[in-house]
């Protein structure tokens, strides 16, 4: 390995070490994990994508163990790293800002709430572009299936349809099968809810099977 | 006059601290596990942040003033008030040993008014929580029970000025009720906190529990201008 690709390599092994720190402190006591996260120190001098793209990835785990103004705030920084991060990786930028976005809404109620997950719909949209990345594919699909509670029956059903289609597409890619078929419960389970009149799906009943035999090759390796 | 056996001093979570002989929960948490009522600060690491300001009343040993001091940083200030002399004086001596250059001390009890205060046969100075002219303030901690009632009577200026989130330990069933009433008639939200005295996760990784079955009864409150909402916490 010569110099250049050692240093054209350097953002990478820094962003893999800012995710491992983060897995790493995300075991330990509240009080013990904010001063963990401040060693981590500032994203002030990381200008690459794989670096501030870890960045984002801290924030948003920062703000979830924060409440109120504070969670907000943090949320504020990763924002502004998706701004840094949209002139050198456009499409990955609208993707993070979206989940930033999504992240946002939860602290919010209502109308304020469907704003920003609608906010999220359109950037996952930009994101998307022609591709199939089934990462955002799945996004797609939470966004979506976030969004039905807070619209009217027949939007929310059309909300679910359109969270189911994205989270089967996302399944078709072998790494993302159990993932798709827990969003794709989830989103059955509302869809459920919403049709009253009849009983329960047999469709969920029939997904959490194959989500079982999924696990259970997962964990054998073998059919 | 005797002097105790002087020991090491004691390794503590988030700091270094002197040791001492007394025999308050706090004294002997810290003595035992290394840390007091950690489960206070796992709510409070979720809103105290880089800049913050926060005043604490009643040291307990600079227990929590060492990991707040760490948590609001070079740009924040920590404010403790304690007003009995020699937990005062152990709380100064757990600052300067740790190096803590955003912490102060102030030795008073906050009350409704000037003057003095008669506290375990000894006068201390009382004075108004608004007296202090904090330019900002973010978290008032209260650490000494059956104390809130008297100190909001001298805080109405600053709680409206800064919309602090107030955490206090209520002072049992005599005066619960009115402490919870006073918060909320300044038009704050009220939310209760009973974290266990015992953390198996200690620090000192000690299985013993001398705290069987304890619990801390506390309030979080928060104004509603300040955004801030405990929704997996029982509001009062």
């Amino acid at each position: 390995m010569g110099d250049d690709s050692t240093a054209d390599e350097e953002p990478w092994w820094r962003a893999q070490t800012l995710r491992a720190e983060l897995a790493r402190l995300t075991r330990s006591s509240g009080a013990t994990r904010l001063l963990a996260l401040r060693a981590l120190g500032s994203d002030a001098d990381d200008d690459q994508v794989p670096t501030l793209d870890a960045w984002v990835d801290v924030h948003l785990a920062w703000s979830t163990w924060l409440v109120g103004i504070a969670a907000k705030e943090r949320l504020g920084l990763a924002d502004q790293i998706c701004t840094r991060l949209s002139p050198i990786a456009p499409t990955r930028a609208a993707r993070r800002r979206a989940e930033v976005m999504m992240r946002r809404a939860t602290l919010l109620k209502g109308e304020a709430r469907l704003a920003d997950l609608d906010h999220a719909m359109s950037l996952l949209h930009a994101a998307m572009g022609e591709g199939d990345d089934p990462a955002t594919l799945l996004l797609f699909a939470e966004c979506a299936h976030r969004r039905a509670p807070l619209l009217p029956p027949d939007e929310a059903a059309e909300a679910c349809s359109f969270a189911l289609a994205h989270a089967f597409a996302a399944g078709q890619h072998a790494a993302w099968h159990i993932a798709s078929l827990e969003m794709r419960i989830a989103i059955q389970q509302t869809y459920d809810q919403l049709t009253v009149a009849r009983t329960p799906s047999d469709i969920t009943t029939a997904l959490r099977r194959e989500l079982a035999d999924a696990r259970a090759l997962l964990q054998t390796g073998s059919a | 006059m005797t002097r105790a056996k002087a020991s090491p001093l004691l390794t503590t979570r988030y700091g270094i601290a002197a040791p001492n002989a007394g025999d308050t929960p706090a004294a002997r948490a810290l003595q035992l596990y290394g840390e007091w009522a950690e489960q206070e600060t796992d709510l409070l690491s979720g809103v105290v942040t880089d800049g913050h300001h926060v005043l604490e009343v009643g040291g307990d040993h600079a227990a929590h003033t060492l990991w707040l001091a760490l948590a609001v940083g070079d740009t924040g200030a920590v404010h403790v008030v304690e007003p009995r002399r020699l937990p005062f004086q152990q709380l100064c001596a757990n600052i300067a040993l740790n190096q803590l250059a955003n912490v102060h001390t102030h030795h008073a009890y906050l009350g409704a008014n000037e003057g003095n205060e008669s506290l375990a046969s000894e006068t201390t100075r009382r004075a108004r929580l608004d007296s202090l002219a904090l330019p900002a303030l973010h978290l008032l901690k209260v650490n000494i029970p059956d104390v809130l009632e008297d100190l909001l009577k001298g805080a109405g200026a600053t709680l409206v000025e800064h919309r602090p989130l107030v955490y206090a330990r209520l002072g049992g069933p005599a005066s619960a009720e009115r402490e919870v009433d006073a918060v909320k008639a300044l038009g704050y939200r009220v939310w209760s906190h009973t974290p266990a005295l015992f953390n198996p996760d200690n620090h000192a990784g000690v299985a013993r529990n001398m705290f069987p079955g304890l619990l801390s009864c506390n309030i979080v409150a928060a104004h509603p201008e300040s955004g801030m909402d405990f929704d997996s916490l029982t509001e009062l």
